[in-house]
């Protein structure tokens, strides 16, 4: 299932997924495949994804 | 033997002393998992290749497979899955550094292996007459070096397709 929570959250920092991958220390795919629901971060790359984006876990991981 | 044994050993030293040299590559979780599972298959595709061979050998009509001919055929097709499964995942280049730099450490390596095959069976180190003519032997290695480079070359065309796309 597609993230667009996670999708929205960058694009409302006005980030790319290049940038956002630059800060958490992973691949640009892996951003990307977090976005498509391809991958099912672990609790760390999401509490460094919602620490960049200035959201909590809730926001972005909960349905 | 020694002198052919000599460039095995210098090649061996200065693979050593790159590999040492380097930082640690950086692959990120998902790549790891990845990675983790091209191995995975690489092992059954050796495993399978060795079983059919292992069956083949109770019949006595089909000739018996010299050793090193096996040895050389599980190595690379363990070697093509493994980096091509990678490689199509995004998880073959570590995302920390240049693409061009750990493409020609992994080439070196291979070509390493692959003149450590060639001695192995020169010398008969596994017992039995050699085998394996060297040119078909480099001529194995040389595929392997292209199937994974046209994986490579297809997995940017596809990516810049994409980006261009979007």
């Amino acid at each position: 299932m597609k993230n667009l929570k996670l999708k929205a959250a960058r694009a409302g920092k006005d980030l790319s997924q290049q940038a956002l991958a630059d800060k958490v220390g992973v691949s640009r795919q892996t951003i990307s495949a977090i976005e498509k629901g391809d991958y099912n971060p672990t609790i760390n790359l999401c509490i460094s994804i919602c620490k960049e984006l200035d959201v909590t876990l809730n926001d972005l991981f909960w349905k | 033997m020694l002198l052919a044994i000599v460039p095995v050993i210098i090649g061996a030293v200065v693979l050593l002393v790159v590999l040492l040299s380097k930082d640690e590559n950086k692959y990120d979780e998902r790549q790891e998992l990845i990675s983790n599972r091209s191995y995975m298959y690489a092992f059954y595709v050796v495993f399978f290749i060795n079983i059919v061979v292992m069956m083949a050998s109770f019949f006595e009509e089909i000739p018996k497979m010299p050793t090193i001919i096996l040895a050389t055929l599980s190595l690379w097709s363990g070697i093509i899955v493994q980096s091509v499964y990678s490689i199509w995942k995004h998880a073959y280049f570590p995302f920390t550094v240049k693409h061009g730099e750990v493409f020609g450490i992994h080439m070196l390596i291979l070509a390493f292996m692959q003149a450590l095959i060639v001695v192995i069976d020169r010398f008969s180190l596994l017992g039995g007459e050699a085998s394996l003519p060297v040119e078909i032997s480099l001529s194995i290695g040389a595929i392997s070096a292209c199937i994974i480079s046209i994986a490579i070359f297809l997995r940017n065309y596809l990516d810049k397709r994409a980006e261009a796309e979007k």
